[in-house]
C-alpha cells in the first residue's frame, strides 16, 4: 500500500513537474515578441514581424513540445551572441554564426515547422502545407541588421537557416 | 552449378566489404552527411495542400480563426468614389500585384483591429485614380468573412523611405493603400500615393 | 594468410571503386564539354530565355510601359553563346564578364519608340534608369551564375586535379594489386565489381529516397532547372555503371571449362 502510495506520488510530481516545464504557445509569443538587451543593446522584433509570429502561432498547432524546444534554442542563440560580446550581427566571428546556423538547423529538423529558401525568396510553410509568407531575401538583409534577436527569434520560429545563413 | 556458388560466394564477398564499408562512413561521418542532406532539402519542398480550410472568423470574439494562405483571393476592394473594384490577395508579391491589390504580410487583416496596408500598380483599373478621391469617400472592403467599410481621413505623396516607417500597432482599425507616384509616370520612381481611412461600419456574413 | 587475402580482395575493391567513381565525376560533372552537351539536350537555353522574360514581364505592370517594351531584347542564339562562354569560364576559371550591351541597346531602342509613340516629352531620367537596371539585373541574374557561384570556379580546377590523381593513384594500386594475386585475379575483379555495383546501387537509391530532386528550387527557375538536370542525369550515369558493373562481375564468374583428354 505504502509502495503504491509512494509510486503514484513520484508519478504525479513528476507529471506535475513537466506540466509545469511545457511551454505553451502563448508563452512561447511572449518569448518571441519581448524585447532583450544584449551587450547593451535592446533588440525586438519589428512590428511587422511580431504580427507574423502571432499569426503564424494562433494559426498553426505548435506542439508543447515543439515551444518548448524552440524556446531552449532562442535561449541559446541568446548566449552565444551574449558571450561574444558583438553589438552587431555582423560583427559575429565565422564560429559564432556556424553555431547559431545550427541551432537553426535543428530547430528545422526538431519540430515539424517547415521553411524552404531560395537564394532570392524565402518561403514558409503553414503546417496544412499551403504557405504562410513569402519574402525577398534581400528584403531580410535591408531590415534585418541591427536586429540581431527579430532574425534569431523569427529563425528559431520558423527553424529557417537560411536567413541568417544568407547574411553571412 | 559451381558457377552459382562462385557468384554467390563472391557476392557474398563483395555484400560483407560494402556492409563493413558502409558501417565505416556512417560512424566517421555521419552527421557531416546529414547536415548536407538538411542543407539540400531546405531548398526542397512541396507543399502537401490538405483540404485547404476556408477563411474564418469567431462571430462572438471577432477574431479570425483561419487567415488566407500567402496569394489567396479574400476580398474585393470597391471605391463608388472612382468606381473600381479590385481584388484583393493576402501578400504583395509581384506576381500577386499583376493580379489585383496585394494584402502586406505584416500588417493586420480587416476586423483586427490594427493596420492594414495593401498595395496595388497604377494602373486604371488598379489605384491610378487614388488621388482623385476626397475626404470622407468610401473604401469598402468586401471580404470572405465579412464588409468593413471606411472613410477616407488623409490622402498625400510620400516617398518610399517614410512608407517603411509606417507602424503596424492594434491601436485603431486604420487602412492604408498605396501605389506607386506620379501616376502616368515611366520607370521606377521613389514616390508613393497614400491614402489613409478609419473604420465606420462592420456586417459579418453568416 | 586467408584474411591476407582478404584484406588484398577488400583494397582491390575500393580502388575499383574510387577510381570508377572518380572517372565518371571527371567526365560529366568536371567536364565543361559535357554539360554544354546535357543543357542543349534538355533545351536548357529556351527555359532560360523564356524564364527570364517571364521575370521581366513583373516588372512592367510597375513601370507604366507595356509589353512593347521588351520586343526582342534578347535571342535564345545570345543566351547561348552567353552561357556556353560562362560555363567555359567557370571550368578554367577564368574571368568573364556578361555581355549585356546588345539587351541595353535594344532596350533603350524599344523605349525609344515607346516615347515617340505616345508623344511622352517629360520623364524622370532616374524612375527609367531605375527600371533599365531592374531589366538588366533579371539578364545578369538569370545568366551569370558565375558571379552566384563565388569561389566555386577555383576550387573546380583545385578539385579536378585532385580527381585525376586519385584516378592514376587508384589505377595504378589496382593494377599492382592485381598482378600480385596471381592465382585469385578474376576472383578478385568479379568481388571488386559486384562491390563497385553494390556501392553505386546504394548511392543511387540513397540519393533518390533522401533528397526530393524535383522539386529543387534554388534561386530561380533556370538555375533550378539546371541542378535538377544535372543531378538526375549524374545519378543515371551511377545507376548505368553499377548495372555494368554487376554484370562484368557475373561475366568473372564464370571459368574455362577444362578439357578432359
Amino acid at each position: 500500500m505504502k509502495k503504491g502510495l509512494f509510486i503514484a506520488l513520484v508519478t504525479f510530481l513528476v507529471l506535475g513537474f513537466n506540466n509545469v516545464y511545457a511551454m505553451s504557445k502563448n508563452d512561447l509569443e511572449e518569448k518571441l515578441i519581448k524585447s532583450y538587451t544584449i551587450n547593451g543593446t535592446t533588440f525586438q522584433a519589428s512590428d511587422s514581424d511580431i504580427t507574423k509570429i502571432k499569426r503564424y502561432i494562433k494559426q498553426n498547432d505548435i506542439s508543447e513540445s515543439d515551444a518548448d524546444y524552440i524556446s531552449k534554442k532562442v535561449d541559446e542563440a541568446i548566449d552565444i551572441i551574449e558571450e561574444s560580446g558583438v553589438k552587431s550581427l555582423n560583427e559575429l566571428t565565422k564560429k559564432d554564426r556556424e553555431k547559431l546556423v545550427s541551432i537553426c538547423n535543428d530547430v528545422s529538423e526538431h519540430t515539424a515547422i517547415k521553411v524552404t529558401a531560395s537564394k532570392k525568396t524565402i518561403t514558409i510553410y503553414n503546417m496544412d502545407g499551403t504557405i504562410f509568407d513569402e519574402f525577398d531575401s534581400e528584403v531580410v538583409k535591408k531590415t534585418g541588421t541591427t536586429n540581431i534577436l527579430l532574425m534569431t527569434s523569427v529563425v528559431s520560429l520558423i527553424g529557417v537557416a537560411f536567413i541568417t545563413r544568407k547574411k553571412f | 552449378m559451381k558457377t552459382l556458388e562462385a557468384i554467390v560466394k563472391r557476392f557474398a564477398i563483395a555484400f560483407f566489404f560494402f556492409s563493413l564499408t558502409t558501417t565505416l562512413v556512417y560512424l566517421g561521418c555521419n552527421k557531416k552527411i546529414s547536415l548536407y542532406i538538411r542543407t539540400f532539402n531546405n531548398f526542397t519542398y512541396v507543399p502537401q495542400e490538405k483540404e485547404k480550410k476556408p477563411v474564418a472568423i469567431n462571430l462572438e470574439t471577432k477574431e479570425i480563426t483561419h487567415y488566407p494562405y500567402y496569394g489567396e483571393k479574400f476580398g474585393i476592394i470597391k471605391i463608388p468614389a472612382i468606381d473600381i473594384q479590385v481584388n484583393l490577395y493576402h501578400g504583395d508579391s509581384l506576381e500577386i500585384l499583376k493580379k489585383g491589390a496585394g494584402h502586406y504580410s505584416g500588417s493586420y487583416f480587416p476586423s483586427e483591429g490594427g493596420t492594414i496596408l495593401i498595395a496595388a500598380h497604377n494602373r486604371s483599373e488598379y489605384f491610378k485614380y487614388l488621388p482623385k478621391l476626397k475626404l470622407d469617400d468610401e473604401i469598402i472592403i468586401d471580404t470572405t468573412y465579412g464588409v468593413f467599410t471606411y472613410k477616407i481621413i488623409d490622402g498625400k505623396v510620400m516617398k518610399i523611405k517614410e512608407l517603411e516607417k509606417i507602424r503596424f500597432t492594434q491601436e485603431k482599425e486604420t487602412l492604408v493603400l498605396y501605389t506607386c507616384y506620379p501616376m502616368n509616370a515611366l520607370g521606377f520612381t521613389n514616390e508613393r500615393y497614400v491614402v489613409y481611412a478609419s473604420l465606420t461600419e462592420v456586417s459579418y456574413e453568416n | 594468410m586467408k584474411i591476407k587475402k582478404t584484406l588484398y580482395f577488400f583494397l582491390v575493391s575500393c580502388l575499383l571503386t574510387v577510381f570508377l567513381s572518380s572517372t565518371l565525376l571527371l567526365m560529366t560533372l568536371l567536364n565543361s564539354r559535357y554539360m554544354m552537351k546535357l543543357f542543349q539536350k534538355n533545351n536548357i537555353y529556351e527555359i532560360i530565355a523564356q524564364s527570364t522574360l517571364e521575370e521581366m514581364h513583373n516588372y512592367i505592370y510597375q513601370s507604366g510601359f507595356n509589353e512593347e517594351v521588351l520586343t526582342s531584347l534578347f535571342t535564345k542564339e545570345e543566351i547561348e553563346k552567353s552561357f556556353k562562354e560562362m560555363t567555359k569560364s567557370i571550368y578554367k576559371n577564368v574571368p568573364f564578364v556578361l555581355d549585356t550591351k546588345v539587351l541595353e541597346r535594344n532596350l533603350e531602342k524599344n523605349i525609344k519608340i515607346i516615347l515617340e509613340k505616345n508623344n511622352i516629352m517629360e520623364y524622370e531620367e532616374e524612375a527609367l534608369n531605375n527600371f533599365k537596371k531592374e531589366i538588366i539585373d533579371t539578364y545578369k541574374n538569370n545568366i551569370d551564375l558565375k558571379s552566384f557561384l563565388g569561389n566555386v570556379p577555383e576550387y573546380i580546377v583545385i578539385v579536378k586535379n585532385v580527381i585525376i590523381t586519385i584516378v592514376m593513384i587508384s589505377g595504378i594500386g589496382f593494377f599492382f594489386i592485381y598482378l600480385y594475386l596471381k592465382n585469385d585475379r578474376k576472383k578478385a575483379i568479379s568481388i571488386s565489381l559486384f562491390f563497385s555495383g553494390c556501392v553505386f546501387f546504394s548511392f543511387y537509391f540513397f540519393i533518390k529516397a533522401s533528397i526530393n530532386i524535383e522539386s529543387i528550387q534554388f534561386f530561380n527557375e533556370c538555375i533550378s532547372k539546371l541542378i535538377v538536370v544535372l543531378l538526375n542525369n549524374l545519378l543515371k550515369q551511377f545507376l548505368g555503371i553499377a548495372i555494368l558493373c554487376i554484370f562484368c562481375g557475373l561475366l568473372f564468374c564464370f571459368e574455362k571449362k577444362r578439357e578432359v583428354l
